[in-house]
């Protein structure tokens, strides 16, 4: 009887390519790993809103596949770059997961009092390498960025760069013709153990980004759409957000029975048929004493 | 607001800012002035349950459209902000 090795777990590639739209050639080349890359955050959203309906579960490749691709929901770092490296290598490619820190916007290097961790993904071609991150939202990569320390990278307008500390390499963005800081990483490559424990933290500690911040985010071509929760409204409406590189950022109202069609439409994610959203955050209990 | 309420609105939120979000770490050099997003005290995560704390302890709702980073400047901005809420809610 022929079985699988448990380290390369079962990965339904058809139906990750059909979630994504994607039937181009899967060599394992460059073209590929950036058209991949693209298709994969135009079509499969970063996303914290799904814990608002149920609480995460373990880490877990079938799990993911369910949710990202099966039930057309999104999710967050942990599980798409899982999905995304597990794909690649099923397709050929040679593949590290990498740990992050979060750091998002501020230039001060100080130590944040909340530790943010990410998982993104270096791949090599011979001698030379590219990031890949599929799943940071916010303003993370569009492609695949090479890696190269102090070379500015345009994707669609967005404008990337690698910086290095001392013991780090931090990826940079342009925000209003200034440098800010994304995440910072190191090398040391991630086992299927690191990420049990970055999934924990993300999944049960009270400072998570998973469980405080709630919205859904997928960019196409280089137009970010994002979908947040407003929660000053006691109708609970939603924010929805078009954003392009070096343009304003329309902003509309979502009536919460208009949000499982406007996250259909524009942030391809699907609610399970006739869930709703609430209309109040879960609350993290805060100690006052 | 009285002189009094606004100071006790402070003492309060530079209590959450101090056991809350900087807990173990030193919270000595904390004032109302101390600038919370160029320091990085206050990050996204931070931000939001501060806006939770804002909802439960002091009965308001902040917008994110308010969350900017002029409102959370630092517990003065926010104490403004708040006040600025509560009136308008009455």
């Amino acid at each position: 009887m022929r079985t699988r090795s448990p380290a390369r777990p079962r990965v339904d590639l058809d139906a990750y390519l059909a979630r994504i739209g994607y039937d181009g050639t899967v060599d394992a080349t460059l073209d590929t790993l950036s058209a991949l890359h693209l298709a994969h955050i135009a079509n499969i959203p970063f996303s914290t809103i799904e814990a608002l309906l149920a609480p995460p579960l373990p880490l877990d490749l079938k799990r993911i596949q369910q949710k990202l691709v099966h039930d057309r929901q999104g999710g967050y770092c942990v599980e798409q770059n899982l999905l995304f490296a597990t794909v690649l290598e099923e397709l050929g490619f040679s593949v590290t997961m990498l740990a992050a820190k979060v750091r998002s916007g501020s230039p001060d290097p100080r130590p944040r009092p909340v530790p943010r961790p990410h998982l993104l993904l270096s791949v090599r071609f011979g001698e030379r390498t590219w990031l890949a991150d599929v799943g940071f939202g916010g303003d993370g990569l569009m492609l695949p960025l090479p890696f190269v320390v102090g070379e500015t990278t345009d994707q669609f307008g967005w404008k990337f760069r690698l910086a290095t500390e001392e013991h780090e390499y931090v990826l940079q963005n342009l925000r209003q013709d200034e440098w800010s800081d994304v995440y910072s990483f190191s090398l040391l490559p991630q086992a299927p153990t690191d990420l049990v424990m970055m999934h924990h933290f993300c999944t049960t500690h009270p400072k998570s980004a998973l469980l405080n911040i709630f919205w859904t985010q997928r960019a196409e071509r280089g137009v970010r759409w994002t979908f947040w929760m407003d929660w000053a409204t006691e109708s609970g409406d939603a924010l929805l957000t078009r954003q392009r590189a070096n343009a304003e950022t329309r902003q509309s109202r979502v009536p919460r029975e208009e949000h499982a069609a406007v996250l259909a439409e524009k942030l391809s994610l699907h609610l399970p048929a006739g869930v709703m959203l609430p209309t109040e955050p879960r609350l993290t209990r805060i100690s006052t004493a | 607001m009285s002189d009094g309420e606004r100071q006790a609105l402070l003492e309060k939120l530079t209590r959450y800012v101090s056991d809350e979000v900087l807990g173990e770490q030193d919270a000595t050099d904390l004032t109302a002035t101390t600038p919370l997003l160029e320091w990085g005290i206050l990050n996204s995560v931070e931000t939001a349950r501060l806006t939770v704390f804002l909802r439960q302890e002091c009965g308001v709702r902040v917008s994110p459209t308010q969350v900017t980073a002029e409102n959370f400047r630092n517990l003065e901005s926010i104490t403004d902000l708040v006040t600025t809420l509560r009136s308008g809610s009455r």
